[in-house]
């Protein structure tokens, strides 16, 4: 394998994934192709229920495509077995919902909630972690907050703490699902931010998903998807200006 | 940090669930475990108190072996094999030698000569033993146990007090057995009687107790060598078993019933025992194979209120743990999206589920001990048995705790994608599966007839199917309830939808459209009002069939019975006088009843003859009431011949005397108005029997005395009598016969004549029962008078009496063979069927008999072999055949419920000391008192309520489950129009009618359990009903209603609260399942 495919962090080809059972049936993605590279900062953009999330939790391995090629990191998602599915979402990927809820255990305080990935992915050395889970919560500037459970925080540092327990253990692919999707403008954009210096600081792939085309100021390359595929020509710079991408 | 601590706090933050938990399984654990030990515990002192008032003889086992030469390798090997088949079983063994009944006679040494035949001594049979350890249980009265100091030849004994004063026996005195031609002298050196004469050591023997029988006037004890000694004793080594009563268990009784039948087989086959004759007496086989058989069935019965117990709390287990699984839903997938591995989160589940039903089922164990131990059951608690019912508990919760949580813990997605959404319908096959469900084990429930099994060797064993069926078909009756509600609710739809408003066709819409959201509470709430419903009707059931057991045996509220045997009418038996029961306060009908055993089958039956109200009564002349006495005028005309059919004797004149005058009376038959009879005899009046009398007429007059306290009486038979001046039958070397017509009767208080022909015609009868005549009762009656002669040549020869009787009467009697009905058993005892006619017979003689039915209510009889008649058709045949009448020996009292205080005192002294007075009500008290009794009770009661509570419980969860499932589709609903309250009440509406639809189905099919199983649940742990005497199921309505009120209540609170937690969900408009905090 050359270069090109070394860089190549996500792949999809040909994607289907359908829910229902019988005589009813709902095709989330049709047929979807998907290019990241390592390092790349995606946004993919779409009206609700066009496939973001479905694409989302297949590349997070939560759910397996019903026809297609899915491969994350050089893994094949749809024939993994479920110790390396686990495997890979502590490792390979960190997940960001779009509630805050999702994202944090309500009795564990901001630091603790931090720790919980590297201590499932087996972290040795107490003094270790304390050091990593600092510097995540600098990086994403919730240092003050560590001590504080997830009721005590506002929305925007419950996000931003979230995003620091996402980063925890490395991962090469960061996947956000409407990262911003209950916080007001301001916040939102504290919270993106946050995506985007944390992602560039730790050089980890993002993928952000968002009805929202303001999510593009924030992303490298912006992909539009409608009715389960990506929309065609769509896929852009986010510098580009490109109307079809920002509406 | 460590998962540890994650854990913990994960499980910190459901505290309230997981104390839910911990406290439904600590609950089910301390219910489980205390009928678990209190059935122990009760079983143990039932055991021990049946055996304590058993009747000596049936607390006996006797193991005898003739001795053979080596009797110490013989007792070796029983008490080898004994120890062997029962093992930690508490006993102990009494070994003695006997002769057998020898004759003794005064002793023959020089000083002490026979004294004759006036010597009580002579020809007296005594019995010979050695007791080994007697001196531990008799006492001396007199001198000292058996010691050779200072005898020569006499060998010592010791004679019970007893036996030593019926034949005048002191210390000193000598007595002597000849054998084969030797004689043997035995000396007394001491007089002694049992101080402890309960059974075991002595075996309740009456010898060994009383020292005397009819039989055997004398028990000496000698030391054994003596006995061994003497040539020609026949001597035989007894082994009594003898159990520790205070130590037994119920357990102990299974052991000791098995090995006492299997001691003398393993004995027989013991080569120690090669040649030696092997018996065993006593009762106590039998009569542990009985409380065998009662422990069991109470261990059956008890098993179903468990097993609904487990099942009930299994399903409200699981609904809780359902909830936690929901409340954790976000949480879980939170800890997924993080890398956490399944096995991860099992492990978690598993601890967490360990954690929260084995502490809190010891604990529940622990608090059931403690309870059983300040109740005081009556018995050792078995920790075994509260640590089984802790264990059981303990597994069942945790594996529902298990199996609900794991599933709450994924491991990730199938191929296929999340699980596929829950189906609108319950598929045809499922609804298919489930009615055969229930109709088929309610059809093995109905083929059940108990849940004992006892096999060819008579061992008792519990059916597990049977035990279980009740359970199970409850549990396919929840399920029914659960396709059920959506069915009913789908069905009523557009009836809903006529309704104004939103809430009430949005309720239904919800149950049908959703028929797997409540099947669970549904399935909890329809076993619980189920046990609830089987509860009362196992209580009332069982309560009805005492109260008929009771009634059965007595027949009426009080059974008088007299003497211990029924007697034949005589003039020597004094009726039964009625007068006295009927004027006691409280008796509102007495009821006169003949009550025979009947011999000639291999099983005891009965016959019970008592007054049909359909019945005429007897015909005869009426006696005033009141008179004392009647006379009865008698005119005799004597006539010396032959009779015909007695053959000639030649008689030389010479040889024989004239006898004395004879002495010429009447014996009256009477009965008064309830059936009863009684005969009287009248004076006699001199006639002549001798050869000159032959020809001459006398008129008579004798008069008898009526029985006082009866009446009034009506004479149905007159039975004119020839007797010896002493009374005795005639004898005369002359036959004569005699012509005497009874002119009147007349009663003697008032005068007044009444002539015979005024009662109809009347005929003459044998009454040796041979030669019904049909005379008229003014045609002359032949009496006959023997003859003997000085060579003792006794010639058989007429009858010396006549019985007269109303031609109605004999035709009523004549109904030959009489119509009874009979029990199947009866029948089958006599192997009769109906129409058959058979001969029965009783102490005093034969009746001829004709099956006339055996649709038979039986009463006042503690078997099921029963047969019954018409007292006076009875009476009827017995006077116009001569045969013996029988006595009325038995009164049936029924009482005013409302002045019946005290009149069992007073029946008891009326009745005399020689009679038996059976009160219903206290038999009824004594059979719900059996020791064996109460646990099965209790068990379902207790059951019966938690089973209500638990429902309750699950009801809530269930309802909190659904409230947070249904929290994306109650902000929809509220974005779309529909208020907080207008969802607050559909919501309401929906839980309550869950709630209620449940237990109308579980009061149905609790129903119909109950209709199936209580009648031989009943049966089974009820002492002594007859097999004819068919439990009825019965209902204990207020404590039933108390139960289903009770539910009904939860479901109501429960619907509320629904309601409301839907209200406050709506106006939040939030999504709890993605709230955790």
């Amino acid at each position: 394998m050359g270069d090109d495919m070394t860089a190549t962090l996500v792949r999809c080809e040909a994607v289907t994934r359908t829910f229902g059972t019988g005589d009813v049936q709902v095709r989330a993605l049709r047929g979807l192709d998907l290019t990241v590279a390592a390092g790349e900062s995606v946004a993919l953009v779409g009206r609700p229920a066009s496939g973001k999330s479905t694409l989302l939790r297949i590349l997070a391995g939560l759910d397996r495509p019903t026809e297609g090629v899915v491969m994350v990191a050089g893994h094949d998602l749809t024939s993994m077995r479920r110790q390396a599915r686990s495997r890979h979402l502590r490792r390979t990927v960190g997940i960001l919902w779009r509630e805050p809820t999702r994202n944090l255990l309500p009795y564990l305080t901001a630091q603790e909630n931090v720790a919980v990935p590297m201590m499932l992915s087996g972290w040795r050395g107490r003094r270790r972690r304390q050091d990593r889970v600092r510097e995540l919560l600098e990086l994403v500037k919730v240092g003050q907050c560590r001590e504080r459970r997830p009721d005590e925080l506002t929305r925007s540092e419950q996000q931003r703490v979230a995003i620091a327990t996402a980063l925890a253990n490395s991962p090469e692919l960061l996947l956000a699902d409407e990262p911003a999707g209950q916080l007001n403008r301001a916040e939102a954009h504290e919270a993106l931010a946050a995506v985007e210096h944390a992602a560039t600081v730790l050089d980890v792939t993002v993928i952000i998903a968002s009805r929202d085309p303001s999510v593009a100021e924030h992303a490298q390359r912006v992909i539009s998807i409608q009715d389960g595929r990506v929309h065609d020509g769509s896929t852009t710079s986010a510098d580009s200006g490109d109307p079809a991408v920002q509406r | 940090m460590r998962t540890g601590r994650v854990r913990r706090q994960r499980s910190i933050a459901q505290r309230i669930m997981l104390v839910i938990i911990a406290a439904l399984t600590a609950g089910l654990s301390a219910v489980g475990a205390g009928l678990s030990g209190y059935l122990s515990a009760a079983t143990d002192a039932g055991v021990r108190s049946t055996l304590a008032s058993a009747p000596p003889d049936d607390l006996t086992y006797e193991l005898s072996i003739r001795s053979g030469p080596d009797q110490r390798r013989h007792d070796s090997a029983v008490r080898e094999h004994a120890s062997t088949l029962l093992p930690g079983v508490a006993y102990e063994l009494h070994r003695s030698v006997v002769t057998g009944p020898r004759t003794i006679h005064p002793p023959t040494d020089g000083e002490s000569v026979p004294e004759g035949d006036d010597d009580p001594i002579t020809a007296a049979r005594a019995v010979i033993a050695a007791f080994p350890d007697l001196a531990e249980h008799a006492e001396l009265v007199a001198g000292g146990w058996p010691d050779h100091a200072g005898l020569l030849d006499a060998r010592p004994v010791a004679v019970h007090a007893g036996g030593a004063a019926k034949l005048d026996m002191r210390v000193g005195d000598g007595f002597s057995i000849a054998d084969r031609g030797e004689v043997v002298d035995f000396v007394v050196t001491g007089l002694w009687s049992p101080h402890d004469p309960a059974p075991g050591y002595w075996g309740g023997e009456p010898l060994a107790i009383d020292g005397t029988t009819d039989h055997i006037a004398l028990l000496a004890v000698a030391r054994e060598p003596d006995l061994a000694s003497v040539p020609g004793f026949e001597l035989s080594a007894r082994w009594r078993l003898e159990p520790d009563l205070a130590e037994l268990t119920a357990a102990d009784v299974a052991v000791l019933h098995t090995a006492l039948a299997q001691l003398p087989v393993v004995l027989a086959t013991d080569s120690r025992l090669a040649s030696a004759q092997i018996t065993t007496s006593g009762g106590l086989p039998a009569l542990l194979g009985d409380v065998h058989h009662q422990v069991q069935a109470v261990r059956g019965v008890v098993v179903i209120p468990l097993a609904l117990l487990g099942v009930a709390g299994i399903i409200a287990i699981a609904l809780v743990a359902y909830l936690l699984v929901i409340r954790r839903e976000a949480e879980t997938e939170l800890l997924r999206t993080r890398g956490a591995p399944s096995g991860l989160l099992a492990r978690w589940a598993l601890r967490e589920a360990l954690l929260v039903t084995i502490a809190p089922a010891a604990v529940g164990g622990g608090a059931a001990w403690l309870t059983l131990e300040v109740l005081d059951v009556g018995a050792e608690i078995s920790p075994y048995a509260v640590g089984a019912g802790a264990g059981i508990t303990a597994v069942l919760a945790a594996a529902a705790v298990i199996a609900v949580t794991l599933r709450g813990a994924p491991g990730g997605p199938g191929p296929a994608g999340p699980l596929p959404p829950a189906p609108m319908r319950t598929p045809m096959l499922v609804r298919a599966v489930i009615v055969a469900s229930v109709v088929g084990s309610a059809w093995l429930l109905r083929r059940a007839d108990t849940p004992l099994l006892t096999d060819a060797g008579g061992v008792t064993r519990i059916e597990p199917l049977a035990v279980l069926l009740p359970a199970l078909v409850l549990l396919a009756g929840g399920l029914l309830g659960a396709v059920a509600v959506p069915t009913m609710a789908r069905a009523s739809q557009r009836l809903a939808a006529r309704q104004r408003g939103l809430t009430g066709p949005l309720a239904v819409r919800q149950l049908a459209r959703r028929p797997l959201t409540h099947a669970l509470p549904v399935i909890l709430v329809v076993i619980a009002i189920g046990t609830a419903t089987l509860a009362a009707g196992f209580a009332a059931t069982w309560s009805d069939l005492q109260e008929r057991t009771a009634g059965q045996r007595t027949g009426a509220d009080l059974q008088v019975t007299f003497g211990d045997r029924p007697v034949a009418v005589t003039d020597d038996v004094t009726a039964v006088s009625l007068g006295p029961y009927r004027t006691t306060s409280g008796v509102e009908r007495v009821t006169p009843v003949v009550s025979l055993p009947l011999s000639g089958s291999r099983s005891s039956v009965e016959l019970l003859a008592m007054a049909a109200d359909s019945t005429e009564p007897l015909p005869g002349i009426d006696l005033p009431a009141g008179a004392r006495a009647v006379s009865i005028e008698l005119a005799a005309e004597t006539r010396v011949a032959l009779r015909e059919d007695v053959p000639a004797v030649d008689i030389d004149p010479a040889d024989v005397t004239d006898p004395a005058p004879a002495r010429l009376g009447v014996d009256l038959w009477l009965v008064d108005a309830d059936g009863q009879v009684a005969t009287v005899r009248s004076n006699r009046s001199t006639v002549p029997v001798d050869a000159e009398a032959d020809g001459v007429s006398s008129q008579h007059v004798v008069t008898a005395s009526l029985p006082g306290r009866s009446g009034p009486w009506r004479v149905v038979a007159i039975e004119l009598r020839l007797d010896s001046q002493e009374g005795d039958p005639l004898d005369s070397p002359w036959r004569h016969d005699y012509a005497v017509d009874i002119m009147a009767v007349r009663d003697a208080a008032t005068g007044a004549y009444a002539r015979l022909g005024t009662a109809g015609r009347w005929s003459t009868v044998d009454p040796g029962g041979t030669d019904p005549g049909t005379d008229p009762v003014l045609a002359a009656a032949p009496v006959g008078i023997g003859v003997r002669t000085d060579t003792d040549v006794q010639t058989p020869t007429g009858p010396l009496a006549a019985r007269l009787l109303p031609a109605t009467l004999v035709a009523m009697g004549t109904v030959d063979p009489l119509p009874i009905a009979a029990t199947e058993a009866a029948l089958a005892a006599y192997g009769l069927t109906v129409g058959d006619e058979t001969t029965l017979r009783w102490a005093g003689g034969e009746i001829p008999v004709v099956v006339d039915d055996h649709a038979l209510p039986l009463t006042g009889t503690t078997t099921d072999r029963v047969m019954t008649t018409d007292l006076s058709q009875l009476t009827a045949l017995q006077l116009s055949t001569g045969r013996p009448v029988a006595a009325v020996n038995q009164l049936r009292l029924e009482l005013d419920p409302l002045t019946a205080s005290g009149v069992t005192a007073t029946v008891t002294r009326l009745a005399g000391p020689g009679a038996v007075v059976l009160d219903r009500a206290a038999i009824a008290d004594q059979l719900r008192g059996n020791a064996f009794a109460g646990p099965g009770r209790v068990a379902f009661w207790l059951v019966g309520a938690v089973a209500v509570v638990v429902a309750a419980v699950g009801l809530t969860a269930g309802a909190a489950a659904v409230t947070r499932r249904r929290a994306v589709e109650v902000a929809m609903l509220r974005s779309v129009g529909l208020s907080a309250s207008q969802q607050s009440r559909s919501r309401r509406r929906e839980q309550l009618l869950v709630s209620l639809s449940a237990i109308a189905v579980g009061a149905a099919v609790g129903g119909l359990v109950t209709a199936l199983s209580t009648g031989q649940l009943a049966r089974t742990v009820t002492t002594g009903p007859t097999e004819s005497l068919h439990p009825v199921a019965q209902l204990a309505l207020m404590p039933w209603l108390a139960l289903v009120g009770g539910a009904v209540a939860a479901g109501v609170t429960v619907a509320i609260a629904h309601g409301s937690w839907v209200r406050r969900q709506a106006l939040a408009a939030t999504t709890p399942q993605h709230r955790l905090w």
